[in-house]
């Protein structure tokens, strides 16, 4: 029942895909001029030479931008499935995946990181606070989260940057130690990225943790008072053993069917905090190439940003499918 | 006793500490619960007491906010944070494997969780909602009888499913592993039931089990927990608002209004001869199929909020029979006014 639910939704997932990636290349399409036109400008502004239509032509053939969108769609697409070879970026002379290559594993990590470090912290506590409403630590868990959510994530970023350079004299700066760099990939290295992925993951976190604690929280407090919670209370099961079986179960049910849009507000808050923290992912680059118009590495972003929030809604469906057993029968 | 005669009732002796009659299985004694809120704290059972035979039912009726639901939490020690029992209420429960003062125990010792569950049951009015909709009707089951019965898994299984085919569901084998949604109303309180017997509780208590029930099932349920009681020699409390359900069930009954019980006796003797005027209203709005022509006539004016308990008897301002200068400065004497039959009113004082 389930794999057929799973199966279903991995269609549908294939599907929202292809039309993603369609949408992506007409937002691509949008912006006026293109690529050819900004390395004329670049390359020949403020040297004299003056730049003719047929120069910018011959730009656009040698590029490969002068034939039609849809036969450039086609070309596109054909080599991420076939090849997995996202194009040309053309402001660094290079292949895409190249260009993106190890920013994308970093960019991953620093989400999943996130992703694990909200859910840990704000499941059990809002589960603690509601159990334990009205009381010093529901409160103060509550001013907490209200804190997370008013302090811009710059700002946090810039504390926490403070704090570890003179207090415990260290960088959080990048990713990897300067030692690290360039050093092939080993269980030390591992772990310096572990290290550094604490600061950027506690700034990212703190926000979306307030935003989940009290989502789970009031989910909480709302199964609390279920009949079926009494019930089990008058078959004499322990408390403890009670509120994790009954009420906390259902209650991570809201967190788990927004894993998506937490990726994404996840994403959307990265370039920020990367800048700050000097950290190389994908979200500036993003800005970048749509600053020069590098529409390929721009693609390329989206599409692989796009992949990862529908691949977390996908798992979110089957993860509550397999939580709650009445979706299944909604969901066919 | 005689088992078949209804509960006697245990007097208070003037001036002393009440004592435990050791042939009751439940006595409840001059019990008072309030509730801490905004507005200070609220009394919603003030001064009950009746007591209940091993292997009886007793009818516990009243309005919305006459206090049986609270009553029996108290019993069950379920009461929500905010509730204060008044130190001097006495809850005496006894079986053979128990012999305890509930009101002493605190509400999540050991004590008081294997009596909770394993010698006093409950089921309630929706049946959908006290399933948890994420497990099944088996997971729920075999979770009490595992806690009470210390049996393994597959045994606790067969339990549940001897269980299931006891209380009249077909193929239980499947219906165990079911989820609640995916079975009708009548069959989940009939679940409901079977997991609340799995246990092999001395005492059910069934807040309004038929309420939410159409008529026909309703009268299929009522047969079926009579005849369980029998068979099991389980004793029940059963709560309703409904005197025709009573009548059926039920071999005493206690009528509850504002936190009191106004009147408790022998079903037979409280239909037929009822003293206090509320039960005498409750039962004029019972509709009678000899008394077609005959106008129902509610009992007049609404239950007073329990933030304004009206002074000597609660009753006194709905009371047609009201005696002014006396119904409302004193509290009303309970007398006798049959065998194990009592009230509390001053027209028979």
């Amino acid at each position: 029942m389930v794999l057929r639910f799973a199966a279903n939704r991995l269609i549908g997932m294939i599907v929202t895909l292809f039309a993603v990636s369609i949408m992506v290349f007409i937002i691509m399409e949008i912006p006026p001029g293109d690529y050819a036109e900004r390395y004329a400008f670049r390359k020949f502004s403020g040297t004299g030479v003056s730049v003719t239509e047929s120069d910018i032509d011959s730009l656009r053939q040698e590029f490969g931008l002068d034939r039609p969108a849809w036969e450039r769609y086609f070309t596109w697409i054909g080599g991420i499935v076939t090849e997995f070879d996202f194009g040309e970026a053309f402001a660094y002379e290079t292949s895409v995946n190249n260009v993106i290559g190890d920013r994308l594993w970093l960019t991953l990590a620093i989400l999943y990181a996130t992703l694990i470090l909200t859910y840990l912290l704000a499941i059990p506590i809002a589960i603690y606070a509601a159990v334990k409403r009205h009381s010093l630590p529901d409160y103060g868990l509550t001013i907490f989260s209200y804190l997370g959510l008013a302090v811009p994530n710059f700002m946090l970023a810039l504390i926490l940057l403070y704090i570890s350079v003179t207090t415990f004299g260290a960088g959080v700066g990048g990713l990897f130690s300067p030692e690290y760099e360039d050093a092939p990939w080993s269980v030390a290295k591992a772990l310096d990225l572990f290290k550094h992925l604490i600061v950027p993951g506690l700034v990212l976190a703190w926000s979306a943790t307030a935003l989940q604690l009290q989502t789970v929280r009031a989910t909480m407090l709302d199964e609390l008072n279920k009949l079926s919670v009494t019930a089990a209370r008058a078959r004499g099961l322990p408390e403890w053993r009670l509120l994790l079986k009954y009420p906390a179960r259902l209650a991570v049910n809201p967190v788990v069917s927004t894993i998506g849009f937490d990726v994404n507000r996840i994403f959307s808050e990265l370039p920020i905090v990367a800048l700050v923290l000097s950290l190389p992912e994908l979200g500036q680059l993003l800005i970048a190439s749509y600053i020069d118009l590098d529409m390929y590495v721009a693609g390329a972003i989206l599409l692989m940003l796009t992949f990862f929030i529908v691949l977390m809604n996908f798992v979110s469906d089957v993860a509550l499918a397999l939580l709650d057993p009445r979706i299944k029968l909604a969901g066919g | 006793m005689d088992a078949t005669t209804p509960p006697a009732s245990v007097e208070r002796p003037p001036g002393g500490e009440p004592e435990p009659a050791p042939d009751q299985l439940l006595q409840v004694i001059d019990l008072k619960v309030s509730f801490r809120s905004d507005e200070g704290l609220v009394r919603a059972v003030d001064g009950v007491t009746f007591d209940l035979a091993q292997g009886l039912t007793l009818g516990l009726v009243g309005e919305s906010g006459s206090g049986k639901s609270v009553t029996t939490k108290a019993v069950m020690q379920l009461l929500p944070n905010n509730a204060v029992v008044d130190p001097a209420s006495r809850l005496y429960f006894r079986t053979e494997r128990t012999a305890a003062d509930i009101a002493t125990l605190a509400p999540r010792s050991r004590e008081m969780r294997r009596i909770r569950g394993g010698e006093i049951a409950m089921i309630f009015q929706e049946p959908m909602a006290s399933f948890s909709p994420v497990y099944t009707i088996g997971n729920q089951m075999m979770e009490a009888i595992r806690l009470h019965r210390h049996v393994g898994k597959a045994e606790a299984r067969e339990i549940a499913v001897d269980m299931l085919d006891r209380v009249g569901i077909a193929n239980p084998a499947l219906r165990v592993r079911q989820y609640p949604h995916e079975l009708s109303g009548g069959m989940r309180q009939r679940a409901m039931i079977a997991l609340a017997l799995s246990t092999r509780p001395a005492l059910l208590i069934a807040d309004e089990p038929t309420t939410a029930l159409d008529v026909t099932t309703q009268a299929q349920v009522l047969e079926l927990l009579d005849e369980l009681r029998r068979d099991f020699a389980m004793a029940m409390i059963f709560i309703t608002h409904d005197m025709g359900v009573i009548a059926q069930v039920a071999q005493a009954v206690a009528v509850m209004y504002l936190g009191r019980v106004v009147e408790r006796g022998p079903t037979r003797a409280l239909i037929d001869t009822p003293h206090h005027p509320y039960t005498e209203g409750l039962l004029r709005a019972i509709p009678r199929l000899d008394r077609l022509d005959e106008r129902l006539s509610p009992v007049g004016g609404d239950i007073p909020s329990p933030m304004e308990r009206p002074t000597g008897c609660p009753f006194h301002p709905r009371c047609a029979r009201m005696i002014a200068g006396t119904c409302d400065t004193a509290p009303p004497p309970s007398v006798k006014v049959g065998p194990d039959h009592h009230v509390d009113c001053f027209l028979y004082a």
